[in-house]
């Protein structure tokens, strides 16, 4: 492996520089100017911390979901905490037949999942709701995220939070009328200042 | 000729026909020992029970000085813990013909020779495959991985690549000149001659096939019959030899017996994997996939362990196949060791070759490979647990969406002024001055949206009666409530929180 090949790599973080990469749009214009690439990062894991689900953070992703369920390839949730209703992400402009839903009866299943849905090379994204996990199983579904050039989304709970690695991680905060996204970790970017989104 | 084609035999003396000959020499052995890797000293025997003679040893007893046609009992005072293998020659024939049925996706031309001998007429093959040495090398290693030894021949002719063969002169015959100058080469016991040719033969000190072609035609056909000179002119092409053509079975059906009975699921799989290498040939041969198929583990003295495996398309991926098999043994529990595996594949269906694209991108992996992921996560979490998402024409927010299989679409109508999040049943929420509270959250709720009314059902018993609401919480958390307009028995409109905005 040639230094060249591995600075390339979406895990390597080199000073100042955003890598080449190109992510996938947000859809909001404030946000894509903050992230390296422009976009959700693909091929590696996104972290998005959440004082209690539903305060906006399937807003947050919808755009890009809608984009991507239009090509051939599975938007994947694994473990969601409650059910994506269909109407609504009909309406936001998701492509319903990419949708695939696991629920998986163990949290160790759960995590299989995640790391087979990531792997696969099929997913386009993978939202996963994990329960528990350390360092070294973030670690796997970071490996496996880059082998099959996933979007890999993991919503976890302030309250649960071991930080994991993670090539980016925003915390969300609820406003009336929207929300507040605080960008704790970038690659190829220190911490950013907080990004208010109107949803 | 015509008459040959009408009795369904194919008339095969062409000019430009090659012909391949896959010799079976220990098939006795592999028959009953491919599913086990281990190099224990390993005999097959044969003949009375009183005087058991060894057929073929395997490499293990070789070396510790059996040798074939050895009586066992002077096998097992040369190794103590011999183990002894009994001749099975009902599995050595359904072997030979699932050998056969496997090499029909190199060649439309597969004939059965001997009891251990397939043939492959491979000269229309040779540039699909690119060339001689890759299509021989890729024969070759396919029947190891089966777990076959295998011994090939190359020649013009069926006869001449079948002496090759069992001479186990590697190098190939291409024309009749060099099949000439290497069937001289040939041994007499390599021809498998009826025992009183081949006394005649030895009485007057012939040796080789290059030997009796020395001798006078005439003084060959008196002492060895006219039987023996055709045979030799079929041999080096110079009278027609038709061969029946190999018709293979219908569906698919193969055994493996574990010459030990076995508890581990590594071994198993193992074993396993040579079976599903079969029928991912079977099913090349005819340009198809099966949608599933079963795994029969056979234990000694109760019935056996069935493992059925499903797929969403059909497909004949063997190691797409097998992935599936190890998630699905992982979570079968064995009641007892298992001393024979069977896979059955009885629905075999059409399936377009694999398209190769030319961009081998992520996308399009996604497109040709895409349900390979549901059935691996299936294999494991089961059928309910993977679904797809789908559109229901139902006013009911809770009967407007169903889950379905993977990948299934169907047109219906989006809301936007529906939740991202349906919860699973309606909360029954709590109340102070007729206003709900959210459970786990301090503070009010603010209605913001509202009310709409859904009355739907009536005419099948589901009948609701509700107002529904956007609402806010005073923590930034966004719901949808909704109200029955029917008060219960204390006379009080009960709120619900039925969907999160998300």
């Amino acid at each position: 492996m040639s230094l060249d090949s591995l600075l390339e790599r979406a895990d390597i973080w080199r000073g100042d520089r955003f890598p080449a990469t190109v992510g996938i749009p947000t859809g909001f214009a404030a946000l894509d100017e903050k992230l390296p690439g422009s976009g959700w990062p693909i091929g590696a894991l996104t972290e998005i911390l959440l004082p209690s689900f539903g305060i906006g953070e399937l807003q947050l992703i919808m755009p890009a979901l809608a984009r991507l369920s239009r090509k051939k390839r599975w938007i994947a949730w694994i473990a969601p905490p409650y059910i994506p209703y269909a109407p609504a992400l009909a309406a936001c402009g998701v492509d319903l037949s990419r949708m695939l839903i696991v629920r998986p009866r163990a949290t160790t299943d759960g995590f299989w999942a995640i790391e087979q849905a990531l792997r696969s090379g099929t997913c386009a994204a993978v939202l996963a709701w994990p329960a528990g996990g350390d360092r070294q199983m973030w670690r796997r579904l970071q490996l496996a995220a880059e082998a099959g050039q996933s979007w890999g989304v993991l919503f976890r709970r302030e309250q649960d939070m071991e930080p994991a690695p993670v090539a980016l991680r925003l915390q969300l905060e609820p406003l009336p009328g929207g929300i507040e996204v605080h960008i704790l970790k970038r690659l190829g970017g220190w911490a950013a200042g907080p990004v208010v989104l109107n949803l | 000729m015509g008459d040959c084609r009408a009795a369904g035999i194919q008339l095969l003396a062409g000019t430009n026909m090659l012909w391949l000959c896959l010799y079976f020499r220990s098939l006795s052995l592999d028959v009953l020992a491919r599913g086990d890797c281990s190099p224990v000293p390993r005999v097959v025997v044969f003949g009375p029970e009183t005087r058991l003679q060894v057929l073929v040893p395997n490499a293990a007893a070789l070396v510790r000085g059996i040798h074939a046609e050895m009586r066992l009992s002077a096998a097992q005072t040369l190794v103590d813990d011999l183990h002894v293998l009994t001749r099975d020659a009902a599995a050595e024939q359904a072997a030979v013909s699932s050998i056969a049925a496997w090499c029909g996706q190199f060649t439309s031309t597969v004939s059965l020779l001997s009891p251990d001998a397939v043939l492959l007429e491979i000269g229309a093959s040779l540039r699909l495959f690119g060339g001689l040495p890759r299509l021989r090398q890729t024969i070759d290693a396919g029947i190891t991985a089966l777990g076959y030894h295998v011994q090939t021949g190359i020649a013009p002719t069926p006869l001449g690549a079948w002496w090759l063969a069992r001479a186990n002169i590697a190098e190939p015959a291409t024309d009749n000149e060099q099949l000439r100058a290497a069937l001289a080469r040939v041994p007499l016991r390599c021809m498998a001659l009826e025992s009183d040719v081949m006394a005649v033969l030895q009485g007057v000190g012939l040796r080789t096939v290059g030997d009796c072609r020395r001798l006078p035609r005439d003084a060959l056909a008196r002492r060895c019959g006219v039987t023996f000179i055709n045979m030799l002119d079929r041999a080096l092409g110079d009278a027609p030899d038709p061969r029946p053509l190999f018709v293979p079975p219908p569906y698919f059906t193969s055994r493996l017996p574990l010459p030990a009975a076995v508890d581990d699921c590594a071994m198993l799989l193992f074993a396993i994997h040579r079976l599903v290498l079969e029928l991912a040939g079977f099913l090349q041969a005819r340009e198809a996939g099966v949608p599933g198929f079963v795994l029969q583990l056979c234990h000694q003295g109760r019935a056996p362990t069935t493992v059925a495996i499903g797929l969403v398309s059909a497909s004949r991926d063997a190691a797409h196949l097998l992935r599936l098999v190890r998630t699905q043994m992982e979570r079968t529990p064995l009641p007892d060791t298992v001393h024979e595996v069977a896979l059955v594949a009885r629905d075999i269906r059409p399936l377009v070759a694999t398209a190769t694209t030319l961009f081998d991108t992520a996308e399009t992996r996604g497109g040709d490979h895409w349900t390979a992921l549901v059935e691996q996560l299936r294999a494991r979490l089961g059928d309910d647990a993977v679904t797809g998402l789908q559109l229901v024409a139902d006013h009911r927010p809770e009967r407007a969406w169903h889950y379905c299989a993977p990948g299934e679409d169907r047109p219906g109508v989006s809301n936007a002024a529906r939740p991202l999040w349906l919860l699973v049943e309606p909360l029954l929420l709590r109340q102070r001055d007729h206003r709900p509270l959210l459970p786990g959250h301090h503070g009010a709720l603010t209605l913001r949206r509202g009310p709409e009314r859904i009355e739907s059902g009536w005419w099948d018993g589901g009948d609701v009666m509700r107002d529904y609401f956007a609402a806010r919480h005073d923590d930034g958390i966004r719901v949808w409530l909704f109200r029955e307009r029917c008060p219960d028995a204390t006379g009080q409109r009960r709120w619900f929180l039925h969907g999160i905005f998300g």
